[in-house]
């Protein structure tokens, strides 16, 4: 198997692998259980405490990865989970240099958002429960990405989305409220129908494994796809589709995304955590850990750069004209992912993988930045009541006008860089004997001007200009001192964050060479797949005008929104209603899947049982029955008796089914 | 075929007695029993007594006696007499299970009537 | 023959023995003691029996597959894996579903002895029917179980709901047994003989009046659908799961589950077995097929519109009897004739019965103050008031949903890939509708799960938690072991591998025991065959 001999490293024993997993499902084992027993104090030492003790270990074994020879990796297997044959699953776990970079990045940004929850649910009466959900999350992402296999990766895929709902419902404490989890329930059902029938393709074409490495270079997953993109590339591309369409439902894209807005109903560092930085990146991940698939199909490529390129601009039309601080936030993020699925689109795996990081920096920041503005103002969460923010929450303004500056790509923090990779494979990034996809490029690039734009909005309207709201609450808006740490932290992230990734022209992508055991296959070598421009000039030429696009949207927003008066939103203009109004996509979703979808449940129900069963079946074939066998009294129905004539009935049916059918 | 032993020698005479021809051929038995099944089957499908559906699920046992013991009788093999007997064990149990139960609705409904029990539905 | 000689009939029926001895002292002790004081201690005395019996079923495993010298035992009970195997599994939900009611039922003012005097001859004709080799013991079997259960489903007399449930399943019941008795009878009369084997080699032969034997087999078909309420004859079962004592419907979703899913599966493969006759003349595993996905149709869609919790797990069970189904289309025949199952008809009954005992044992606790209706309020807010019973509920939710890490998943996953290999993808489309379904099945599921652990308790109606530690016992070690066999699965598929593999020495052995030649059949050898072989094309 020529092809997939430069997947083919050698694996190193882990022995503190299982801890960094098993941390956190032990703090949320106590925490859940014996919580309303502990202070709060024990209860936030088991919280905290497991996720940063995870991440201490993590920073040992990634040094130590960073040790081992060049594409080795770490992995552990604890024991054979189940065989069906020749195929052997095993319940193993591994970091190689792609899922070192996740694991940073959850348990790092992790630990800072547990701390920062310690302030901001200090007086919420659920405060054990949360950390006990919070921790259950961050166990089920570590499995999803130390997972060494298809089925492991899927077990983390499943938890953190019974996470999210939990979480997302957390300050519900009635179910008809709590639409937004059944929202991103039911999406994300839809996404996982799509993965499991993926999955189960992989099944069935598999040689013996479904990992993620093939054993020198043999078996695994790799040689599956290999195999495929040979023999049956159609099923490849349908298989790459399928993944890709479960990646839509966690990664909240086209059709998909419509669960994450509602999300932001959860507690602020929730969705600073999962909605932000961890969870809803899983599809990028899942998409890069099966870069040996997704090259292959041109097809399911491109579909992925489309959709991607259009929920980007989708999203950051909609964040345009919202008032709610977190609905900007999530349609902001929504947006963004949409750049990482672009370049996954494009082949760029390594610039999806870094914007991913940069993200969870700024777009963490960003978020828990809105939780202390909403924490100081009593949960007030509309940006029209806000404004001049900057007195009294000082730390606050600077992180979060840090991580706006990075998310609109202004030089030199993290975002310019990463946005810049993506927006350069855009432009350039071609297969053998085929252009670049410049739609897609002009779709980003447009999406990035908006982004810019509403960032500086909300920004503005925020902590700028005179504040609109009433004066108790203002009186009383204070910063939490310990859930000032995190923002600052990570601020610090979102400023040098991107120096990792610095643009190809300089030689010096000191992520690209991390991660060149990994992708570098599709760039280099007599397989490759991708090729990027080499030109200085025409890199610095796009840099330029992406930096120019930026400040163009940071200008308009501040001839807008810098002034006494704020100007009167357009509200009868039929493209501010649109926007208003998210397209009307809920609206269509609802009409055309949620009500049939219900319809045809209270349908069953009433009609199908009722009717047709109790009225059609019962009362007419046992009159029918009881016209044969009495003949002259009516049939006196009761229930039981419907249920034995039911019996009967089926008892007919078979022998009409042998008798004439078969 | 094997059989045990017991069986085999109790059997010895049925098989002597198969050797003459019957007079009513096996397809009347089955007839006739088959009837008595759907009878009893209408019963217990159509009648609102919770006494009469119990009488109407022993008829449809007595009926499946009749078809064991006429193909016991021919195939000259003592099986399905044996299990005739089982069978009316198994139906006097049930009989007694089913009379208890009735007595339970009663002393709930004041009545013994099947279309009365409706308060478990969807 | 080694094995028979070794062992006596005494030591190989002894798992029968203990249980119907448990179930007489409890009788006994039932009728001798004062009304109103605690009987739950009986309930340990009989699953005190269960363990024993357990460990007796263990013991003979490891001499497996016994031979009884006694010629009517031998032919009326084959000791093979397959019946130790189910035995074992009917003995694990029984324990645990004996434990479920010592403090449930003194809150449901029905504390009477005969409760477990019941249990246990309730489990006893379950071991039985999973144990059984010809028509009559079988028959025996299950209306020993039938007739107990008929009782425990009216135990709370003082209910009008549980004596309604009583009721109609007895009606339901004695129209299946009467069904059941018409097909063995035709079976009998097209084959000379109620037993499996027999009827087997009689079937082969040209002289088998076919039309007889498919009257018969559709009348068995009946009775066996009834029982594990599939569609279109479980309406009985969502009024009866709600209606009888929570602690009867763990016994009722687990044991009878089992126990019929155990014989019936062993009748139709060794009697009925022969691939001319499972899609060609007696074309069994065809309608298997079609009322499998009726089932899953009608369970599924039903229970999506369930308030009750216990309701909603009747119509759940209705969807697992059309998974479980699937198993029996995957057995294969080899060329002799012989069919083999694979491990995922007992795997899948064995994480369905714990996963079932876990679920019905929460229902019970939030079914205090004599509550018969476990609607939503019942457990809503469960995670405030009891994190671990919210816990043992969200694992049972996730295994019967079959979320990885659970043993309903490595079971799902195990049925599905024989099916797919064993009809050589001729029954791909099931499996689509499988998966289809299992997703449509999580709608219900997690909703419990998110019942249980957003909403909060609605105030003017607080629900008393039974607090008992037998219960949340029972439940908290069976939703423990749902996920360690979710685990660590290999140890329980293979056992239930060889169970599966062992159907097919029957017809061997039983061949072999006639002539009294001593030929060795190895049992092993089918086991390894039977596992799924490889999923590649």
């Amino acid at each position: 198997m020529n092809e997939v001999e430069h997947l083919a490293h050698a694996a190193h024993e882990s022995s503190l692998l299982p801890w960094i997993i098993l941390l956190p499902l032990l703090g949320a084992i106590l925490n859940g259980l014996f919580g309303k027993r502990y202070s709060q104090k024990t209860v936030s030492l088991i919280g905290v405490g497991s996720v940063v003790t995870a991440f201490v270990l993590s920073t040992l074994e990634v040094i130590r990865l960073a040790g081992l020879p060049e594409g080795d990796y770490l992995s552990v297997d604890l024991w054979r989970w189940f065989s069906a044959g020749e195929l052997n699953v095993e319940l193993s776990f591994m970091i190689d240099r792609l899922s070192a970079i996740m694991l940073m990045v959850v348990t790092g940004v992790g630990s800072l958002i547990h701390v920062f929850s310690t302030g901001y649910m200090k007086t919420d009466e659920g405060y054990a429960r949360y950390f006990a959900y919070l921790n259950l999350f961050m166990f089920s992402m570590l499995l999803l990405i130390l997972g060494k296999n298809l089925l492991v990766l899927f077990v983390g895929w499943e938890g953190v989305g019974l996470c999210s709902y939990l979480l997302i419902g957390f300050w519900f404490s009635d179910m008809e409220k709590a639409e937004a989890g059944q929202k991103a329930f039911i999406t994300n059902r839809v996404g996982d129908l799509a993965f499991l029938i993926g999955t189960f393709i992989l099944l069935f074409y598999s040689y013996g494994s479904l990992d993620f490495v093939g054993v020198g270079g043999a078996g695994g997953l790799p040689q599956t796809a290999a195999y495929l993109g040979d023999k049956a590339p159609g099923m490849l591309t349908l298989v790459c589709i399928l993944f890709f369409i479960g990646a839509t439902g966690k990664s909240a894209q086209i059709p998909l995304y419509v669960w994450l807005p509602d999300a932001m109903a959860g507690p602020t560092p929730v969705s600073a955590l999962i909605h932000a930085a961890t969870m809803v990146t899983a599809g990028v991940y899942m998409m890069a850990r099966l870069n040996f698939m997704f090259a292959l199909s041109d097809v399911a490529m491109t579909v992925v750069a489309v959709v991607g390129a259009l929920t980007a601009l989708f999203a950051a039309t909609i964040g345009l004209v919202q008032n709610d601080i977190k609905k900007v936030l999530a349609y902001s993020t929504v947006s963004q992912i949409g750049f990482m699925v672009v370049s996954v689109g494009v082949g760029g795996f390594v610039g999806a993988i870094f914007h991913l990081m940069t993200h969870a920096f700024f777009k963490a920041c960003l978020f828990l930045g809105s939780g202390s503005v909403i924490h100081a103002l009593h949960h007030e969460q509309d940006i029209r009541k806000m404004g001049g923010l900057k007195a009294k929450l000082p730390v606050t303004r600077w992180t979060f006008l840090i991580s706006c500056l990075a998310i609109a790509g202004i030089p030199f923090f993290a975002g310019f860089f990463s946005k810049d990779e993506i927006l350069f494979f855009a432009a350039t990034a071609h297969r053998e004997g085929s252009n670049p996809m410049l739609f897609v490029y002009i779709v980003s690039v447009v999406a990035a001007l908006c982004t810019a734009f509403y960032m500086f909005r909300l920004y503005f309207l925020t902590f700028e200009g005179k504040y609109r709201g009433d004066k108790h609450t203002w009186d009383h808006a204070h910063e939490e001192p310990v859930m000032n740490w995190p923002l600052i932290v990570l601020a610090g992230l979102a400023t040098v964050g991107g120096f990792v990734g610095l643009p190809h022209f300089l030689h010096a992508h000191a992520l690209e060479g991390w991660l060149e055991p990994i992708f570098g296959w599709l760039y280099e070598g007599e397989h490759a797949i991708f090729h990027v421009s080499h030109s200085a000039g025409l890199e610095i030429a796009l840099m330029l005008g992406s930096v120019l696009i930026a400040l163009l949207g940071i200008a308009f927003a501040w001839r807008l929104y810098m002034r006494e008066k704020l100007p009167e939103a357009p509200v009868d203009a039929w493209w501010h209603k649109l926007l208003m109004n998210k397209y009307y996509v809920d609206e269509f979703y609802d009409a055309v899947l949620v009500r049939p979808l219900r319809a045809t449940a209270s349908f069953c129900h009433r009609v199908v049982d009722v009717r047709i069963i109790d009225g059609l079946f019962v009362r007419g074939s046992a009159r029918l029955v009881g016209a044969v066998g009495d003949g002259l009294r009516f049939f006196q129905n009761g229930d039981v008796q419907a249920y034995v004539t039911a019996i009967v009935v089926g008892i007919a049916a078979i022998l009409v089914v042998v008798e004439y059918l078969l | 075929m094997l059989t045990p032993p017991l069986l085999a020698a109790a059997a010895a005479p049925a098989a002597h007695a198969a050797a003459q021809q019957p007079a009513i051929p096996l397809s009347w038995y089955l007839a006739v029993a088959l009837i008595l099944f759907a009878i009893g089957s209408i019963g217990v499908l159509a009648r609102r007594n919770a006494l009469t559906v119990l009488m109407s699920v022993e008829i449809m046992l007595n009926a499946v006696n009749l078809v064991f013991l006429a193909f016991a009788r021919f195939q000259a093999d003592m099986t399905g007499h044996v299990i005739t007997f089982f069978v009316i064990a198994v139906a006097a149990a049930e009989a007694a299970v089913g009379l208890a139960l009735v007595m339970g609705l009663f002393r709930h409904k004041k009545a013994v009537n099947l279309d009365q029990m409706s308060a478990l539905r969807s | 023959m080694q094995a028979a000689t070794t062992t006596s009939d005494l030591a190989i029926i002894s798992p029968l023995f203990i249980v119907c001895a448990m179930g007489l002292v409890a009788l006994l002790v039932a009728v001798f003691t004062p009304k109103d004081s605690f009987k739950g201690w009986l309930g340990y005395v009989v699953a005190f029996g269960f363990a024993l019996a357990l460990v007796a079923v263990v013991w003979l495993w490891k001499q497996a597959p016994l031979t009884l010298s006694n010629e009517s035992l031998f032919f009326a009970l084959s000791v093979d894996h397959f019946g130790l195997g189910l035995t074992a599994v009917i003995l694990i939900g029984g324990l645990l579903a004996a434990l479920t009611a010592v403090d449930y039922l003194p809150s449901q003012r029905s504390d009477h002895g005969e409760y477990y005097a019941l249990v246990a001859f309730a489990v006893l004709g379950m071991m039985a029917m999973v144990m059984s080799a010809d028509m009559l013991t079988f028959f025996v079997a299950l209306e020993l179980m039938s007739i107990s259960v008929y009782v425990l489903a009216g135990f709370k007399r003082q209910s009008a709901f549980s004596t309604e449930a009583a009721m109609k399943y007895f009606v339901t019941g004695s129209f299946a047994s009467a069904l059941l008795l018409l097909g063995i009878a035709f079976t009998y009369g097209a084959t000379g003989s109620i037993r499996f084997t027999e009827i087997a080699e009689a079937l082969a032969s040209p002289q088998a009046s076919l039309p007889i034997a498919q009257f018969g087999v559709v009348m068995l078909l009946a009775a066996f659908f009834f029982k594990v309420a599939a569609a279109p004859f479980h309406m009985w079962t969502p009024d009866v799961y709600e209606g009888a004592p929570t602690s009867v419907t763990a016994l009722m979703a687990t044991g009878v589950k089992v126990a019929a899913f155990g014989g019936f599966a062993r009748m139709f493969l060794t009697a009925f077995g022969d691939a001319r006759f499972r899609t060609g003349d007696l074309p069994w595993e065809t309608i298997i097929a079609i009322v499998a996905v009726a089932s899953m149709f009608a369970g599924n869609l039903m229970a999506l519109a369930q308030k009750n919790l216990k309701r909603m797990l009747a119509y759940s069970a209705i969807a697992h009897t059309g998974y479980i189904m699937l198993a029996m289309l995957a057995a294969p025949t080899s060329g002799d004739g012989t069919v083999w199952l694979g491990p995922g008809l007992i795997f899948y009954l064995l994480g369905y019965t714990l996963a079932s005992i876990a679920a019905f044992g929460v229902a019970s606790v939030v079914s205090g103050n004599d509550v018969e209706d476990v609607n939503e309020v019942a457990y809503a807010g469960l995670a405030k008031r009891s994190p671990a019973h919210a816990l043992i509920l969200a694992v049972a939710m996730l295994s019967l949903l079959g979320i990885p890490l659970t043993a309903g998943f490595i079971g799902k996953l195990t049925i599905f890939a024989e099916v797919l290999d064993g009809s050589h993808n001729e029954y791909l489309w099931i499996v689509v509708v499988a998966v289809i379904n299992s997703i449509i099945s999580a709608f219900y599921y997690l909703r419990v799960i998110l019942v249980a652990y957003m909403r909060d308790e609605a105030a003017e109606r607080p629900i008393q938690l039974v607090s008992s530690r037998s219960l949340t016992l029972a439940a908290g070690l069976a939703a423990f072991l749902t996920l360690v066999v979710g685990l660590v699965p290999s140890r329980a598929l293979m056992a239930s591998g060889k169970a599966g593999g062992s159907l097919a020495d029957s017809k061997a052995r039983a061949a072999s025991t006639a002539t009294v030649n001593d030929v060795h059949t190895e049992a092993d050898a089918p086991a390894t065959a039977s596992a799924p072989k490889a999923t590649k094309l």
